[in-house]
């Protein structure tokens, strides 16, 4: 017996998905955006991305989140992919060991993180200044977070040391799931060593590698703790990122709706490139197929 | 059909689960007020409640203690969708003024609680502070300070003997070649933790009040002066600290709390600046030297040129309370936040606080009921008796304030001369006046 259409059904399925998305997602997009274009006396104006377009801290802001970005996404890349493979295909022994060692400082506290590395990096007494002082470099010692032009980088080491081990596991798992008769025919057609990683692995890890870029993307945009915790955006702006920004803006300075105006430059930042890297995944992996 | 049911029937469920609309009951039980803030530390928040609920048995009061960051964050949020809490701890300047459209006045509240000539018990410097950034022509009181501080340098007098330092510091020459002795007896010179920038402003002040003793104050509330010789000097003096080595290698990285504090405590650095509040170290350290100070010394900024004073007692409110208007919708709830006001400021809470010295009381005539040493008393005696002459410490506005510790930093780094850092303050303070 032919079951009645009903043409509502479909929408009393999604309905508690779309009130969740309407409510928690949407709504607050929207209400920023409206927020952004609020201007100081209550009036709706492009005021405040025009104040944005004349802040020289607004652009320190968005070309240290490209810095993060670039910087994160293929360092964390770059090393948790080296680190998977050795673990992969060349550890014989105690591979959950090193999986799980890798990815311990995900589990710890950016706070506690902040602390440790401020401490080591640290002038005068911290760790690195004790190798530098044991080989008698006490006085070339760098102050990494005191000068503004490697504080950023200092922070962005932190960071790719905390989410390497993210990166391990997940291309760990990408490779676990290669079937190993391909690697052994590839062998056998004279793939091996660095060619084998370029032409039989890389390809095949593909996937993985896209949604790592996109998830490293979005991390490295979001950050937050770890540079609030370490230079609180300074030393003079140098560290400020979007995220940081938004926060002295909305938090410190409380000017709101300048701060969602900052706001919606991350999010259009963020949706540019989250889509520019999906139809490069894809186009990619359509060319490896 | 079964739709329409179903529609019927949850609609149903949500009107019995609605709350009735109906007047709100007198409170027959005891009064629930709601406090939060960043201050005091949860520890003496909570001796503070307990004192205040054991004196008033009607009054439970729920305190929620956050670091200041997410105290920001909490209020705002709060504030936006009419959450607040009845009674909030509250800064004065920038942070008090971002709430006063939430808060009642409470003139008429200490009238009721101390009398016609309650002012009399605060200094001129806190019930200047405590209205900064009011707008023109108003003269009310948004938030009453609990606890006051000065701010000022320590030093560390075992460093300071092993250094072969007889006595602080008067002058800055005398400052700098402190520095070089300490540096070469293994010692961190001045501790700067510059990275944070409220310090970094505590800092200039302290040096602009010798510099542009007339500026400080006008600057503080929002007026542009920055551009005066006064405080192009103030910020020169700031990078001598850098270039002449007065403060510790990599000062712009390093944070003032937890590090320098600690750093301090552990008797590795020289001279910091810190203030008043740092006396409840007594009461949280077990080292002799800490616990009763007899290790520690206070002194001002020294005299920037031959001949000059050190900088002049410096300081203000540590932090006060406000009322919301939520706890103004409910007579029984606004009558009990007065109470739990009162304690907190000139009260049982206030006692509790003042004996783990907590900071300095901001309502005069209390003190401390603790033994003491005669050290630790001879350092708080002098707070005391410097308090109702301090200059106030906060500049009220946020923008400018972020402006003057990028500039402060910038400099230190060395990426910005002292007349363009001041230059671009004054451009902030103007661009601000204007928008205002």
């Amino acid at each position: 017996m032919a079951r009645r259409r009903r043409p509502w059904e479909p929408w009393l399925y999604v309905l508690p998905g779309l009130l969740v998305f309407a409510i928690f997602i949407a709504y607050p997009i929207l209400a920023n955006i409206v927020g952004s274009l609020v201007g100081t006396h209550g009036e709706l104006s492009l005021a405040n991305y025009r104040q944005a377009a004349s802040d020289a801290v607004f652009w320190t802001a968005v070309r240290n989140s490209g810095i993060w970005v670039v910087a994160c996404v293929l360092a964390e890349g770059a090393i948790g992919f080296t680190l998977a493979l050795a673990i992969e295909l060349y550890v014989p022994i105690g591979k959950v060991a090193f999986r799980t060692l890798l990815f311990l400082p995900m589990v710890v506290t950016p706070s506690v993180i902040a602390l440790v590395f401020s401490t080591i990096y640290a002038p005068g007494y911290g760790l690195l200044f004790g190798l530098f002082d044991y080989f008698g470099l006490a006085g070339s010692f760098p102050a990494i977070l005191g000068d503004p032009s490697t504080a950023t980088l200092g922070v962005i080491a932190v960071n790719v040391w905390q989410w390497c081990g993210f990166f391990v596991l997940m291309y760990c798992v990408g490779l676990a799931q290669i079937d190993r008769e391909l690697l052994a025919a590839a062998a056998i057609d004279g793939a091996a060593g660095l060619a084998r990683v370029r032409y039989v692995i890389w390809p095949l890890l593909w996937p993985t590698t896209t949604s790592l870029v996109v998830l490293g993307t979005i991390e490295a945009l979001q950050q937050f703790p770890l540079i609030f915790l370490m230079t609180e955006g300074g030393p003079a702006d140098s560290t400020q990122t979007l995220a940081t920004y938004i926060f002295q803006t909305a938090f410190v300075l409380n000017e709101t709706h300048y701060a969602s105006a900052v706001a919606v430059v991350l999010f259009v930042l963020a949706l540019v490139l989250i889509v520019l890297q999906y139809r490069l995944g894809r186009a990619e992996q359509a060319a490896h197929a | 059909m079964k739709l329409k049911t179903a529609l019927l029937s949850a609609g149903a469920v949500l009107l019995l689960a609605a709350p009735a609309a109906v007047p709100a009951a007198k409170a027959a039980g005891p009064v629930t007020v709601t406090v939060w803030s960043w201050t005091p530390v949860t520890p003496t928040m909570n001796a503070e409640i307990a004192a205040i609920e054991k004196a008033h048995p009607n009054i439970v009061v729920k305190a929620t203690i956050q670091p200041h960051p997410v105290y920001s964050v909490s209020l705002q949020a709060a504030a936006g969708s009419g959450n607040l809490p009845d009674i909030v701890g509250l800064s004065p300047g920038a942070e008090t003024q971002a709430y006063r459209p939430h808060l009642i006045n409470l003139t008429p509240v200490a009238e009721s609680l101390w009398g016609k000539n309650w002012q009399s018990h605060y200094s001129d410097a806190l019930l200047t502070e405590a209205r900064f950034g009011n707008p023109a022509g108003d003269s009310n009181f948004y938030a009453l300070p609990q606890e006051a501080q000065l701010n000022n340098l320590w030093y560390n007098i075992p460093a300071f003997k092993k250094a072969g330092i007889k006595a602080p510091p008067r002058t800055l020459a005398e400052m700098e070649a402190d520095a070089a002795k300490l540096r070469k007896a293994g010692y961190m010179p001045f501790y700067q933790g510059a990275a944070t920038g409220v310090f970094d402003v505590w800092t200039f002040l302290m040096i602009a009040l010798q510099t542009a003793p007339n500026a400080v104050l006008p600057a503080e509330q929002g007026q542009a002066v920055w551009d005066q010789p006064g405080m192009t000097e103030a910020a020169r003096v700031w990078q001598e600290l850098f270039t002449k080595q007065v403060v510790q290698p990599g000062a712009l990285s390093a944070l003032q709390y937890p590090t320098g504090a600690n750093l301090f405590a552990a008797g590795r650095v020289g001279m910091i600046g810190l203030g008043s509040w740092w006396l409840q170290e007594t009461g949280l350290s077990q080292v002799p030297g800490l616990k009763t100070m007899s290790d520690y010394g206070t002194f001002s900024f020294p005299a920037v040129k031959a001949g000059g004073k050190p900088t002049p007692p410096f300081g203000g409110v540590d932090f006060g309370w406000g009322i919301t208007d939520k706890a103004a919708a409910s007579p029984d709830v606004l009558a009990a936040s007065k109470i739990v006001l009162k304690e907190f400021i000139s009260g049982v809470g206030e006692q509790v606080a003042l004996n783990q010295l907590n900071d300095l009381p901001a309502f005069g005539g209390m003190k401390p009921t603790v033994p003491m040493s005669a050290h630790l008393t001879a350092v708080y005696e002098n707070y005391i008796k410097e308090l109702p002459l301090a200059h106030p410490h906060v500049i009220g506005n946020p923008v400018i304030n972020q402006s003057l510790i990028s500039g402060l930093q910038a400099i230190g780094a060395g990426k910005m001369t002292p007349e363009a850092a001041m230059a671009e303050v004054q451009k902030t303070a103007l661009a601000q006046q204007k928008a205002h």
